[in-house]
Protein backbone atom coordinates (compact mmCIF):
# COMPACT_ATOMS: atom_id res chain seq x y z
CA UNK A 1 0.00 0.00 0.00
CA UNK A 2 1.29 3.42 -0.91
CA UNK A 3 1.69 5.19 2.45
CA UNK A 4 2.47 8.56 0.86
CA UNK A 5 -0.75 8.42 -1.13
CA UNK A 6 -2.82 7.56 1.95
CA UNK A 7 -1.14 10.36 3.89
CA UNK A 8 -1.84 12.81 1.07
CA UNK A 9 -5.52 11.79 0.99
CA UNK A 10 -5.83 12.03 4.78
CA UNK A 11 -4.24 15.49 4.88
CA UNK A 12 -6.45 16.62 2.02
CA UNK A 13 -9.54 15.40 3.89
CA UNK A 14 -8.42 17.17 7.06
CA UNK A 15 -7.40 20.51 5.62
CA UNK A 16 -8.95 20.98 2.17
CA UNK A 17 -12.29 19.28 2.86
CA UNK A 18 -12.73 20.82 6.32
CA UNK A 19 -12.35 17.46 8.08
CA UNK A 20 -10.72 19.20 11.04
CA UNK A 21 -13.76 21.41 11.55
CA UNK A 22 -16.03 18.40 11.24
CA UNK A 23 -14.12 16.78 14.11
CA UNK A 24 -14.46 19.96 16.19
CA UNK A 25 -18.20 20.18 15.45
CA UNK A 26 -18.67 16.51 16.44
CA UNK A 27 -17.07 17.29 19.78
CA UNK A 28 -19.36 20.32 20.26
CA UNK A 29 -22.46 18.23 19.43
CA UNK A 30 -21.50 15.54 21.96
CA UNK A 31 -20.86 18.21 24.60
CA UNK A 32 -24.31 19.66 23.88
CA UNK A 33 -25.84 16.21 24.48
CA UNK A 34 -24.04 15.99 27.83
CA UNK A 35 -25.29 19.44 28.86
CA UNK A 36 -28.86 18.46 27.92
CA UNK A 37 -28.85 15.16 29.82
CA UNK A 38 -27.36 16.75 32.92
CA UNK A 39 -29.14 20.09 33.10
CA UNK A 40 -32.38 19.98 31.11
CA UNK A 41 -35.29 18.42 32.97
CA UNK A 42 -36.51 16.33 30.02
CA UNK A 43 -33.06 14.88 29.45
CA UNK A 44 -32.27 14.37 33.11
CA UNK A 45 -35.20 11.94 33.63
CA UNK A 46 -33.93 9.53 30.97
CA UNK A 47 -32.44 6.26 32.17
CA UNK A 48 -28.65 6.13 32.03
CA UNK A 49 -28.75 3.27 29.50
CA UNK A 50 -31.02 5.34 27.22
CA UNK A 51 -28.66 8.31 27.37
CA UNK A 52 -25.77 6.00 26.53
CA UNK A 53 -27.71 4.65 23.55
CA UNK A 54 -28.41 8.17 22.29
CA UNK A 55 -24.71 9.00 22.58
CA UNK A 56 -23.79 5.84 20.65
CA UNK A 57 -26.28 6.73 17.89
CA UNK A 58 -24.86 10.26 17.68
CA UNK A 59 -21.34 8.81 17.49
CA UNK A 60 -22.42 6.51 14.65
CA UNK A 61 -24.31 9.12 12.64
CA UNK A 62 -21.66 11.82 12.98
CA UNK A 63 -18.91 9.49 11.79
CA UNK A 64 -21.05 8.10 8.96
CA UNK A 65 -22.37 11.44 7.71
CA UNK A 66 -18.96 13.10 7.78
CA UNK A 67 -17.11 10.18 6.19
CA UNK A 68 -19.74 9.77 3.51
CA UNK A 69 -19.59 13.48 2.68
CA UNK A 70 -15.81 13.27 2.34
CA UNK A 71 -15.97 9.97 0.45
CA UNK A 72 -18.64 11.17 -1.96
CA UNK A 73 -16.39 13.97 -3.19
CA UNK A 74 -13.15 11.96 -3.23
CA UNK A 75 -12.82 11.40 -6.99
CA UNK A 76 -15.21 14.10 -8.15
CA UNK A 77 -13.24 16.89 -6.47
CA UNK A 78 -10.12 15.63 -8.30
CA UNK A 79 -12.08 15.66 -11.54
CA UNK A 80 -13.54 19.12 -10.86
CA UNK A 81 -10.11 20.53 -9.96
CA UNK A 82 -8.58 18.89 -13.05
CA UNK A 83 -6.06 16.96 -10.92
CA UNK A 84 -7.40 13.49 -11.70
CA UNK A 85 -5.49 13.41 -14.98
CA UNK A 86 -2.12 13.81 -13.25
CA UNK A 87 -3.13 11.17 -10.70
CA UNK A 88 -4.08 8.71 -13.44
CA UNK A 89 -0.84 9.39 -15.29
CA UNK A 90 1.22 8.19 -12.31
CA UNK A 91 2.27 4.51 -12.33
CA UNK A 92 -0.09 3.88 -9.36
CA UNK A 93 -2.82 1.42 -10.41
CA UNK A 94 -6.43 2.60 -10.22
CA UNK A 95 -7.27 0.06 -7.55
CA UNK A 96 -4.47 1.37 -5.30
CA UNK A 97 -5.62 4.92 -5.90
CA UNK A 98 -9.14 3.93 -4.93
CA UNK A 99 -7.98 2.09 -1.81
CA UNK A 100 -5.78 5.03 -0.74
CA UNK A 101 -8.71 7.41 -1.00
CA UNK A 102 -10.90 4.95 0.90
CA UNK A 103 -8.40 4.57 3.74
CA UNK A 104 -7.83 8.34 3.85
CA UNK A 105 -11.55 8.89 4.45
CA UNK A 106 -11.77 5.95 6.88
CA UNK A 107 -9.07 7.47 9.11
CA UNK A 108 -11.17 10.63 9.52
CA UNK A 109 -14.20 8.48 10.40
CA UNK A 110 -12.20 6.46 12.90
CA UNK A 111 -10.96 9.70 14.49
CA UNK A 112 -14.59 10.76 14.94
CA UNK A 113 -15.43 7.42 16.57
CA UNK A 114 -12.44 7.74 18.91
CA UNK A 115 -13.38 11.28 19.91
CA UNK A 116 -16.73 10.02 21.24
CA UNK A 117 -15.14 7.45 23.60
CA UNK A 118 -14.47 9.85 26.55
CA UNK A 119 -18.09 11.05 26.31
CA UNK A 120 -19.44 7.49 26.31
CA UNK A 121 -17.23 6.63 29.25
CA UNK A 122 -18.38 9.66 31.28
CA UNK A 123 -22.09 9.08 30.51
CA UNK A 124 -22.00 5.36 31.27
CA UNK A 125 -19.68 5.56 34.29
CA UNK A 126 -21.11 3.48 37.13
CA UNK A 127 -23.83 1.78 35.06
CA UNK A 128 -21.97 -1.50 34.71
CA UNK A 129 -22.51 -1.63 30.94
CA UNK A 130 -20.03 1.07 29.90
CA UNK A 131 -17.22 -1.23 28.83
CA UNK A 132 -19.39 -3.57 26.74
CA UNK A 133 -21.25 -0.63 25.17
CA UNK A 134 -18.01 1.16 24.19
CA UNK A 135 -16.45 -2.00 22.74
CA UNK A 136 -19.58 -2.95 20.81
CA UNK A 137 -20.40 0.56 19.62
CA UNK A 138 -16.85 1.12 18.38
CA UNK A 139 -16.72 -2.28 16.66
CA UNK A 140 -20.17 -1.89 15.10
CA UNK A 141 -19.56 1.73 14.07
CA UNK A 142 -16.22 0.78 12.51
CA UNK A 143 -17.75 -2.05 10.45
CA UNK A 144 -20.63 0.16 9.30
CA UNK A 145 -18.17 2.96 8.56
CA UNK A 146 -16.22 0.61 6.25
CA UNK A 147 -19.43 -0.29 4.39
CA UNK A 148 -20.95 3.16 4.06
CA UNK A 149 -17.64 4.85 3.16
CA UNK A 150 -17.23 2.28 0.37
CA UNK A 151 -20.74 3.22 -0.85
CA UNK A 152 -19.84 6.91 -0.95
CA UNK A 153 -16.55 6.27 -2.79
CA UNK A 154 -18.51 4.13 -5.26
CA UNK A 155 -20.86 7.05 -5.91
CA UNK A 156 -17.93 9.42 -6.32
CA UNK A 157 -16.63 7.14 -9.10
CA UNK A 158 -20.02 6.75 -10.75
CA UNK A 159 -21.26 10.35 -10.66
CA UNK A 160 -19.81 13.31 -12.51
CA UNK A 161 -21.05 15.97 -10.11
CA UNK A 162 -20.05 16.33 -6.43
CA UNK A 163 -23.45 17.69 -5.32
CA UNK A 164 -25.28 14.70 -6.82
CA UNK A 165 -22.79 12.26 -5.35
CA UNK A 166 -23.00 13.74 -1.81
CA UNK A 167 -26.79 13.92 -2.01
CA UNK A 168 -27.18 10.32 -3.18
CA UNK A 169 -24.71 9.11 -0.53
CA UNK A 170 -26.62 10.82 2.28
CA UNK A 171 -29.93 9.60 0.86
CA UNK A 172 -28.55 6.06 0.92
CA UNK A 173 -27.69 6.49 4.57
CA UNK A 174 -31.21 7.81 5.30
CA UNK A 175 -32.82 4.92 3.37
CA UNK A 176 -30.78 2.39 5.34
CA UNK A 177 -31.54 4.10 8.66
CA UNK A 178 -35.25 4.58 8.00
CA UNK A 179 -36.45 1.01 8.75
CA UNK A 180 -34.68 1.12 12.10
CA UNK A 181 -36.80 4.12 13.13
CA UNK A 182 -40.03 2.63 11.78
CA UNK A 183 -39.53 -0.82 13.29
CA UNK A 184 -42.90 -0.70 15.09
CA UNK A 185 -44.83 -0.36 11.81
CA UNK A 186 -42.59 -2.64 9.75
CA UNK A 187 -42.87 -5.48 12.28
CA UNK A 188 -46.55 -5.82 11.33
CA UNK A 189 -45.90 -7.15 7.82
CA UNK A 190 -43.78 -10.03 6.54
CA UNK A 191 -41.96 -7.76 4.06
CA UNK A 192 -41.29 -5.28 6.85
CA UNK A 193 -39.89 -8.01 9.10
CA UNK A 194 -37.67 -9.19 6.23
CA UNK A 195 -36.44 -5.62 5.66
CA UNK A 196 -35.64 -5.30 9.36
CA UNK A 197 -33.84 -8.65 9.38
CA UNK A 198 -31.48 -7.68 6.55
CA UNK A 199 -30.97 -4.05 7.55
CA UNK A 200 -27.43 -3.48 8.90
CA UNK A 201 -28.47 -0.39 10.89
CA UNK A 202 -31.20 -2.41 12.63
CA UNK A 203 -28.62 -5.06 13.53
CA UNK A 204 -26.45 -2.36 15.07
CA UNK A 205 -29.39 -0.93 17.03
CA UNK A 206 -30.40 -4.43 18.19
CA UNK A 207 -26.87 -4.97 19.41
CA UNK A 208 -26.90 -1.70 21.33
CA UNK A 209 -30.35 -2.36 22.84
CA UNK A 210 -29.26 -5.81 23.99
CA UNK A 211 -26.07 -4.38 25.50
CA UNK A 212 -27.90 -1.57 27.30
CA UNK A 213 -30.56 -3.89 28.72
CA UNK A 214 -27.97 -6.48 29.76
CA UNK A 215 -29.62 -9.10 27.51
CA UNK A 216 -26.60 -9.61 25.31
CA UNK A 217 -25.83 -13.20 24.35
CA UNK A 218 -22.85 -14.54 22.41
CA UNK A 219 -25.14 -15.87 19.66
CA UNK A 220 -27.06 -12.61 19.16
CA UNK A 221 -23.81 -10.63 19.16
CA UNK A 222 -22.25 -12.90 16.54
CA UNK A 223 -25.39 -12.85 14.36
CA UNK A 224 -25.73 -9.07 14.46
CA UNK A 225 -22.02 -8.49 13.86
CA UNK A 226 -22.14 -10.97 10.94
CA UNK A 227 -24.92 -8.88 9.32
CA UNK A 228 -22.73 -5.81 9.58
CA UNK A 229 -19.65 -7.61 8.25
CA UNK A 230 -21.52 -9.12 5.28
CA UNK A 231 -22.95 -5.69 4.35
CA UNK A 232 -19.52 -4.06 4.58
CA UNK A 233 -17.78 -6.81 2.56
CA UNK A 234 -20.38 -6.49 -0.23
CA UNK A 235 -19.94 -2.72 -0.36
CA UNK A 236 -16.13 -2.88 -0.33
CA UNK A 237 -16.14 -5.50 -3.11
CA UNK A 238 -18.47 -3.27 -5.17
CA UNK A 239 -16.18 -0.30 -4.59
CA UNK A 240 -13.07 -2.25 -5.62
CA UNK A 241 -14.84 -3.59 -8.70
CA UNK A 242 -15.73 -0.03 -9.67
CA UNK A 243 -12.03 0.99 -9.61
CA UNK A 244 -11.74 0.27 -13.32
CA UNK A 245 -14.47 2.86 -13.99
CA UNK A 246 -12.34 5.73 -12.68
CA UNK A 247 -12.05 7.97 -15.71
CA UNK A 248 -11.63 11.54 -16.82
CA UNK A 249 -14.50 13.68 -18.08
CA UNK A 250 -15.63 12.41 -21.47
CA UNK A 251 -13.27 9.43 -21.36
CA UNK A 252 -14.88 6.19 -22.46
CA UNK B 1 -78.73 27.11 70.11
CA UNK B 2 -81.50 24.88 68.71
CA UNK B 3 -81.38 26.85 65.43
CA UNK B 4 -77.63 26.28 65.13
CA UNK B 5 -78.12 22.54 65.76
CA UNK B 6 -80.82 22.42 63.08
CA UNK B 7 -78.51 24.15 60.57
CA UNK B 8 -75.68 21.72 61.33
CA UNK B 9 -77.96 18.68 61.04
CA UNK B 10 -79.46 19.90 57.78
CA UNK B 11 -75.97 20.63 56.41
CA UNK B 12 -74.78 17.12 57.32
CA UNK B 13 -77.90 15.58 55.79
CA UNK B 14 -77.55 17.52 52.56
CA UNK B 15 -73.84 16.63 52.35
CA UNK B 16 -74.72 12.96 52.88
CA UNK B 17 -77.41 13.19 50.21
CA UNK B 18 -74.94 14.72 47.69
CA UNK B 19 -72.32 12.04 48.42
CA UNK B 20 -74.87 9.23 48.12
CA UNK B 21 -76.21 10.66 44.87
CA UNK B 22 -72.68 10.70 43.44
CA UNK B 23 -72.02 7.12 44.53
CA UNK B 24 -75.34 5.81 43.22
CA UNK B 25 -74.93 7.58 39.88
CA UNK B 26 -71.39 6.14 39.49
CA UNK B 27 -72.70 2.69 40.40
CA UNK B 28 -75.56 3.14 37.96
CA UNK B 29 -73.11 4.12 35.20
CA UNK B 30 -71.04 1.00 35.92
CA UNK B 31 -74.12 -1.20 35.93
CA UNK B 32 -75.42 0.33 32.67
CA UNK B 33 -72.22 -0.36 30.76
CA UNK B 34 -72.60 -3.55 28.67
CA UNK B 35 -68.89 -4.30 28.99
CA UNK B 36 -67.00 -4.33 32.24
CA UNK B 37 -63.24 -3.99 31.92
CA UNK B 38 -60.69 -3.79 34.70
CA UNK B 39 -56.97 -4.33 35.14
CA UNK B 40 -56.74 -7.38 37.41
CA UNK B 41 -53.00 -7.59 38.02
CA UNK B 42 -50.82 -5.85 38.90
CA UNK B 43 -52.64 -3.24 40.96
CA UNK B 44 -49.68 -0.87 40.80
CA UNK B 45 -46.25 -0.91 39.17
CA UNK B 46 -43.20 0.75 40.60
CA UNK B 47 -39.53 0.10 40.06
CA UNK B 48 -36.58 0.93 37.89
CA UNK B 49 -36.02 0.39 34.18
CA UNK B 50 -35.92 -2.07 32.46
CA UNK B 51 -39.05 -3.50 34.10
CA UNK B 52 -40.70 -6.49 32.43
CA UNK B 53 -44.18 -7.44 33.56
CA UNK B 54 -47.48 -8.69 32.22
CA UNK B 55 -50.76 -6.82 32.58
CA UNK B 56 -53.85 -9.01 33.02
CA UNK B 57 -57.09 -7.39 31.92
CA UNK B 58 -60.49 -8.85 32.83
CA UNK B 59 -63.35 -8.21 30.39
CA UNK B 60 -66.98 -9.23 30.99
CA UNK B 61 -69.91 -9.02 28.63
CA UNK B 62 -72.82 -7.85 30.80
CA UNK B 63 -75.27 -7.38 27.97
CA UNK B 64 -77.83 -9.90 26.78
CA UNK B 65 -76.35 -10.08 23.28
CA UNK B 66 -73.24 -11.78 21.97
CA UNK B 67 -70.33 -9.44 21.14
CA UNK B 68 -68.18 -10.77 18.31
CA UNK B 69 -66.30 -7.71 17.25
CA UNK B 70 -64.28 -6.59 20.27
CA UNK B 71 -60.65 -5.56 20.43
CA UNK B 72 -58.69 -4.99 23.61
CA UNK B 73 -55.75 -2.60 23.65
CA UNK B 74 -53.43 -0.69 25.91
CA UNK B 75 -52.77 3.06 26.08
CA UNK B 76 -50.03 4.89 27.92
CA UNK B 77 -50.14 8.40 29.31
CA UNK B 78 -47.22 10.22 30.91
CA UNK B 79 -48.53 12.42 33.70
CA UNK B 80 -45.34 14.40 34.25
CA UNK B 81 -44.58 15.16 30.61
CA UNK B 82 -48.24 15.55 29.59
CA UNK B 83 -48.00 13.24 26.58
CA UNK B 84 -49.03 9.83 25.32
CA UNK B 85 -46.56 7.22 24.10
CA UNK B 86 -46.46 4.92 21.09
CA UNK B 87 -47.18 1.61 22.83
CA UNK B 88 -44.62 -0.24 20.69
CA UNK B 89 -41.93 1.50 22.76
CA UNK B 90 -43.16 -0.56 25.71
CA UNK B 91 -42.37 -4.01 24.36
CA UNK B 92 -42.72 -6.07 21.22
CA UNK B 93 -46.21 -7.35 22.03
CA UNK B 94 -47.66 -4.36 23.88
CA UNK B 95 -48.93 -2.47 20.83
CA UNK B 96 -50.90 -5.30 19.25
CA UNK B 97 -54.65 -5.34 19.81
CA UNK B 98 -56.30 -8.51 21.14
CA UNK B 99 -59.49 -9.52 19.29
CA UNK B 100 -62.28 -10.96 21.45
CA UNK B 101 -65.75 -12.37 21.17
CA UNK B 102 -67.89 -12.75 24.28
CA UNK B 103 -71.23 -14.47 24.84
CA UNK B 104 -73.72 -12.85 27.23
CA UNK B 105 -72.31 -13.01 30.75
CA UNK B 106 -69.02 -14.47 29.54
CA UNK B 107 -65.68 -13.20 30.87
CA UNK B 108 -62.19 -13.30 29.42
CA UNK B 109 -58.74 -12.41 30.65
CA UNK B 110 -56.27 -10.79 28.26
CA UNK B 111 -52.61 -10.73 29.14
CA UNK B 112 -50.38 -8.04 27.64
CA UNK B 113 -46.63 -8.26 28.32
CA UNK B 114 -44.91 -4.89 28.69
CA UNK B 115 -41.31 -3.86 29.00
CA UNK B 116 -40.86 -0.44 30.58
CA UNK B 117 -37.60 1.21 29.64
CA UNK B 118 -38.48 4.81 30.47
CA UNK B 119 -38.45 6.75 33.70
CA UNK B 120 -41.63 8.64 34.63
CA UNK B 121 -45.06 8.75 36.23
CA UNK B 122 -47.27 6.87 33.79
CA UNK B 123 -50.89 5.75 33.68
CA UNK B 124 -51.64 2.57 31.73
CA UNK B 125 -55.22 2.30 30.58
CA UNK B 126 -56.80 -0.80 29.08
CA UNK B 127 -59.72 -0.35 26.71
CA UNK B 128 -62.08 -2.46 24.68
CA UNK B 129 -63.56 -1.19 21.45
CA UNK B 130 -66.79 -2.64 20.11
CA UNK B 131 -66.49 -2.20 16.34
CA UNK B 132 -70.21 -2.85 15.84
CA UNK B 133 -71.29 0.15 17.90
CA UNK B 134 -68.07 2.13 17.91
CA UNK B 135 -68.16 2.35 21.71
CA UNK B 136 -64.96 2.26 23.74
CA UNK B 137 -64.97 0.94 27.31
CA UNK B 138 -62.00 1.72 29.51
CA UNK B 139 -60.69 0.34 32.77
CA UNK B 140 -59.50 2.43 35.68
CA UNK B 141 -55.90 3.51 35.08
CA UNK B 142 -53.01 1.54 36.44
CA UNK B 143 -50.46 3.71 38.23
CA UNK B 144 -46.94 3.06 36.92
CA UNK B 145 -44.14 4.88 38.63
CA UNK B 146 -40.68 4.19 37.28
CA UNK B 147 -37.82 5.94 38.99
CA UNK B 148 -34.36 6.43 37.59
CA UNK B 149 -31.65 3.96 38.51
CA UNK B 150 -29.16 6.32 36.93
CA UNK B 151 -25.85 6.46 38.68
CA UNK B 152 -24.67 9.10 36.28
CA UNK B 153 -21.93 11.16 37.77
CA UNK B 154 -23.05 14.63 36.65
CA UNK B 155 -19.85 16.52 37.59
CA UNK B 156 -17.79 13.87 35.77
CA UNK B 157 -19.97 14.14 32.64
CA UNK B 158 -19.73 17.93 32.60
CA UNK B 159 -15.99 17.98 33.32
CA UNK B 160 -15.21 15.32 30.68
CA UNK B 161 -17.41 16.83 28.01
CA UNK B 162 -16.03 20.35 28.44
CA UNK B 163 -12.42 19.14 28.66
CA UNK B 164 -12.80 16.95 25.57
CA UNK B 165 -14.42 19.80 23.63
CA UNK B 166 -11.78 22.35 24.66
CA UNK B 167 -8.92 19.95 23.81
CA UNK B 168 -10.43 19.05 20.42
CA UNK B 169 -11.27 22.60 19.39
CA UNK B 170 -7.86 23.89 20.57
CA UNK B 171 -6.09 21.11 18.64
CA UNK B 172 -8.11 21.93 15.54
CA UNK B 173 -7.30 25.65 15.78
CA UNK B 174 -3.58 24.98 16.33
CA UNK B 175 -3.40 22.53 13.41
CA UNK B 176 -5.26 24.93 11.10
CA UNK B 177 -2.95 27.83 12.01
CA UNK B 178 0.13 25.64 11.60
CA UNK B 179 -1.04 24.65 8.16
CA UNK B 180 -1.76 28.28 7.21
CA UNK B 181 1.63 29.52 8.48
CA UNK B 182 3.29 26.59 6.68
CA UNK B 183 1.79 27.77 3.39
Amino acid sequence: MNKKLIQKEFMENLYESKGLWMIASASVILTALCIIVVNVKEGAVLAQSDILQYAVKIQLFLSLVMSMTLGASAFISERENNTLESLLLTPVPKIKLNTAKYIGVLIVGVTLILIAIPYLFAIGFGSGITFSMIILSCTGSLILLCGFTAVSILFSIMFKNSKASILISLLTLIIFSFPAFLSGILKLSAIGRFMLAINPMMSFFNLMTAASTEKLTVLSTVINLCHLVVFSIIMVVLMITASSKISLRGEK
Amino acid sequence: MIKAKKIIVSLIMSLTAILCAGTFSAYAENIDSPVNIQILTPTEISGTPILDTSIDIGITNRSSTEMNNLDCFLMIVDKGRMQTYPVDEFGNEAYQTRPLSLKPGESAVVSIPVSIAYVGDFRFTASVIDYDTGTVYSADALIVNIISKSKMNKPLVMATSFSAMIITVTAVIILSRKKKSGK
